[in-house]
């Protein structure tokens, strides 16, 4: 049998995975959700057709949407997760013993529930007594706060389906407003590289620039993502992610990581010239 | 008897193969019955005429319970056909008719693809809310491949492939012309008369019309129906530019009922039923009385105490319910035109009930011929008019009566969500129907979120604005004081959630001061000459800052929503003009006027 999960990097372009078997298939109120048994890259979840994660390179990802602003921030005590129903974000939070509270809100609990079912590498952490999970619309949550957050990860799916309010302007807005003075966010940004992917990283920074002083990018490299090249944003109203760097702080806290490093912390936000094109001149 | 040959109609989605019902149509005992019938017709015995007859009576107690097995157009009328017994083929098919029919397919031949075959007629007698007769024939007519040697020129999207491109070639396919199999809306008699009954029993209406012109047409026909030049018609000044724009197409001439309004909120409401019987009283001649039903804010007045008011004094009621379609398919929402015993009520499907823009519903109670109604219509409906549209308004009349509702319970908790929501974020006002009167604020449409945002300083049209231009979320529209977003069948929760968030961000930013903001929305006017006299009068053109005291040749409204200012006839007065000009300076777009800009108005010569 030669079965494949074959996902569209463009209408011209696809990336494909073979898969062994089909673990998990579910229609829930937001999505379709699938899980797959593939020999390259272990289980993948897949959200609408979209590669979300594979077990192979999911650590990428997590790893530097959580450890990039926890390096600069000097003092995270409160947190809010928006999506991230995988589970990897908030594993990655939970290894910072100063953390009190993490606030997580996901609107698909079937997700939640698949990955813990399917995926317990990734969704190690439900259990930690610091998570308050709310199964919710994260736009609809956000607004309601007020200086309440240290550090805000909007971890999304993409801007379409489900996750496309995660990408307006009033959400970043309302987001500004739920964070502290020194508060940081750090949301998925897309991909620079094919068209359309590369068109809504240009809305992203020009929205969340609108609010946020200090609006930088930086980039990973994500095999199973389309093109591979993926960029993060990281913004504040206070600190700059390279200069407010505490590169010691962190070394000291010990954690250990298979991507994420000191060096790779200063170098990612050294963006291709390309990149830098695109994000200038963006439309709200 | 006339050659009409149910048998004739194009097929419904087939979902069994021809041979199956073939076989089974070999065990029936009508089948049987007329090939004897046949036999004795090609052998030229005597009396085939009385035997048919017979036999169609026979034949009824015969018929087999299981519908569903049931397929006789397909094999029957072609035998009959052959057998030159066309008109017992048509007696068979009413047979067929008046059975209750399964939903999920009846397939037939295409038997008027051949030469000889009959036009359609109606079976509508036959058909459940399930059936969606004219969105069947357009399938059946692009699973045909018909060759088009007729209009429209495209041929089926061929002709013009970047069109094709764009809209689809499914779409493209089914933009086509009247032909028999396909009815013809302007005489319709067959799928298209077959869509306008169900259309009518969902609506609970005795008749109702497709209209392709817009609900503006529909409004017109009303008032042409119902009155010729000279006539008297009651209304409110609220009403729509349609509604004025029958009043210079009938030559009727309007008394217009100042509708109250809340000052609070600066928005027009009802007419008051003590307004209306003083306007009855004064003028017992008049014709009709015209209601909006809702307005567009969502505002319902006493609608069955001005139906009986009005049918006590032998004038009709017409009700304007462009944004009233739910008002038919929904609890706890406020009594529809037609339940209330209005004579004829305007539904603009296409506003909340998922069709096409540009089609709706003309509805018509028990005592108004619906032939008189049908002529009026054709004086100035197309003779070309659009299979697209009509086939939108059949397939939303399915889901509406199949799902309405359930969609509208969704729909109203949607609405009652924002509501909420919008009202705590402060400053706002999301009206609901804590602020009815009893009276010219009877009920309130709760499916409408109608938000009042004065108090934060900003016009709901510069709100309307921000959420546009900042946020990329349009509302419906904007007036001086309130903002309107529709909330309908096809909206989510998601969405919902961006224009919370919207506002709460809108908020956050606003800090005009509410005292500088002018205060009126409802102008008196001042009725010089009826508008049809006024249309018909020499004008010459002034700036509009020197039109004090003229009388307008023409209309001046804020669009959104529609609603003139001034109307042809109507004095020019110096609230007027500072309403135009003060809507004009908040960001209204003004129409209405021969120049684009609005900054000349044609005046009366003769006043």
């Amino acid at each position: 049998m030669d079965l494949w999960l074959t996902e569209f990097s463009s209408p011209d372009a696809k990336f494909s995975i073979r898969v062994e078997k089909q673990l998990y298939s579910h229609t829930s109120d937001f999505q379709q959700i699938d899980i797959f048994q593939t020999p390259e890259f272990g289980r993948v979840l897949v959200l609408d057709g979209i590669v979300m994660l594979t077990e192979k390179d999911e650590f990428i990802y997590h790893e530097m949407m959580v450890h990039v602003p926890m390096a600069v921030h000097p003092n995270v005590r409160t947190v809010l997760l928006i999506g991230a129903g995988d589970g990897g974000s908030l594993r990655e939070l939970c290894r910072y013993p100063d953390i009190e509270c993490i606030d997580m809100v996901e609107i698909d609990r079937e997700v939640v529930n698949a990955c813990r079912r399917f995926l317990p590498e990734v969704a190690a952490s439900f259990n930690d007594p610091r998570l308050n999970l709310v199964i919710g619309d994260g736009i609809s949550f956000v607004r309601t706060k007020q200086d309440e957050y240290d550090l805000i990860i909007v971890d999304s799916t993409d801007p379409f389906g489900p996750g496309e309010d995660l990408f307006t302007r009033e959400f970043y807005a309302n987001c500004y407003n739920a964070l502290h003075s020194d508060g940081i966010m750090t949301n998925q940004h897309e991909s620079p590289y094919y068209d359309s992917d590369a068109q809504i990283v240009r809305h992203i920074h020009a929205r969340t620039t609108l609010y946020f002083p200090i609006t930088k990018v930086y980039q990973a490299h994500i095999p199973t993502y389309p093109s591979g090249h993926w960029l993060f944003g990281f913004s504040s109203r206070k600190y700059d992610p390279v200069a407010d760097l505490r590169a010691e702080e962190w070394l000291a806290r010990g954690i250990e990581t298979d991507y994420y490093n000191i060096d790779l912390h200063r170098g990612c936000f050294a963006l291709p010239t390309y990149v830098q094109q695109l994000l200038s001149g963006g439309d709200v | 008897m006339p050659n009409r040959n149910v048998g004739s109609r194009p097929p419904r989605s087939s979902k069994f193969a021809d041979s199956e019902h073939q076989n089974g149509a070999e065990t029936s005992p009508l089948r049987r019955r007329l090939r004897q019938l046949y036999m004795a017709q090609s052998s030229g015995a005597p009396g085939s005429q009385g035997t048919a007859q017979d036999t169609n009576e026979l034949e009824i107690g015969a018929f087999p319970d299981n519908i569903e097995d049931w397929q006789p157009e397909n094999w029957l009328n072609e035998d009959l056909r052959t057998a030159g017994l066309s008109d017992l083929a048509s007696s068979a098919g009413t047979i067929a008719a008046s059975r209750p029919l399964h939903p999920a397919g009846r397939p037939t031949a295409r038997p008027f693809l051949r030469p000889g075959s009959s036009p359609e007629i109606s079976r509508a007698e036959g058909l459940t809310q399930e059936d969606a007769p004219l969105k069947d024939a357009l399938e059946w007519y692009r699973e045909s491949r018909i060759v088009p040697f007729d209009v429209p020129g495209h041929k089926q999207g061929r002709g013009n492939p970047d069109l094709t491109e764009f809209l689809g070639q499914r779409t493209m396919s089914i933009d086509v012309n009247s032909m028999p199999a396909l009815d013809n809306l302007i005489h319709p008699t067959g799928v298209i008369r077959d869509a306008e009954i169900l259309a009518a029993q969902a609506f609970g209406a005795a008749a109702s019309f497709f209209m392709v012109n817009g609900t503006s047409a529909a409004v017109q026909a009303m008032v042409m129906t119902c009155c010729g030049e000279g006539d008297k018609i009651i209304m409110p000044r609220n009403v729509h530019r349609s509604s004025i724009n029958s009043l210079i197409l009938s030559g009727a001439i309007p008394v217009y009922v100042n509708p109250d309004t809340d000052n609070r909120l600066g928005i027009p409401l009802g007419m008051a039923v003590a307004d209306v019987r003083a306007a009855i009283e004064r003028h017992p001649d008049a014709k009709a009385v015209l209601v909006n039903n809702p307005t567009y804010y969502g505002v319902c007045p006493n609608l069955p105490a001005i139906v009986s008011l009005a049918h006590a004094n032998d004038m009709k009621v017409l009700c304007d319910e462009a944004h009233g379609t739910h008002l038919y398919f929904g609890d706890n929402l406020p009594i529809n035109a037609i339940t209330a015993g209005a004579d004829m009520a305007s539904v603009s499907v296409h506003k909340t009930g998922g069709s096409l823009t540009q089609s709706s519903l003309l509805l018509l109670g028990d005592d108004i011929s619906p032939g008189l109604t049908r002529q009026v219509i054709n004086l100035t409906q197309t003779t070309s008019a659009s299979y697209l549209l009509m086939a939108s308004l059949d397939i939303a009349r399915r889901n509406l009566a199949l799902h309405g509702r359930e969609i509208f319970a969704r729909v109203t908790q949607y609405a009652q969500y924002a509501r909420e929501q919008v009202n705590e974020i402060g400053g706002y006002y999301a009206i609901g129907s804590e602020i009815c009167n009893g009276d010219s604020f009877y009920s309130f449409d709760t499916t409408k979120l109608t938000v009042h945002t004065r108090a934060i300083g900003l016009t709901g049209i510069e709100v309307a604005d921000k959420l546009r231009l900042d946020y990329g979320i349009q509302v419906e529209f904007g007036d001086t004081g309130n903002f309107l977003a529709i909330i309908s069948v096809g909206d989510r929760p998601r969405d919902l959630e961006r224009l919370i968030s919207a506002l709460t961000e809108i908020r956050r930013g606003a800090d005009g001061d509410p005292a500088d903001m002018l205060f009126h929305e409802y102008i008196e006017p001042q009725m010089v000459v009826p508008p049809r006299q006024a249309y018909y009068t020499n004008k010459r053109t002034v700036p509009l800052d020197q039109a004090l005291n003229e009388v307008a040749g023409e209309f001046v409204m804020c669009y959104p929503p529609g609603i003139p200012i001034l109307a042809p006839g109507e004095r020019i007065t110096s609230d007027a003009l500072d309403y135009i000009e003060y809507s004009r300076a908040r960001g209204s777009k003004m129409v209405g006027t021969a120049d684009l800009e609005v900054r000349n108005i044609q005046v009366l010569t003769d006043k």
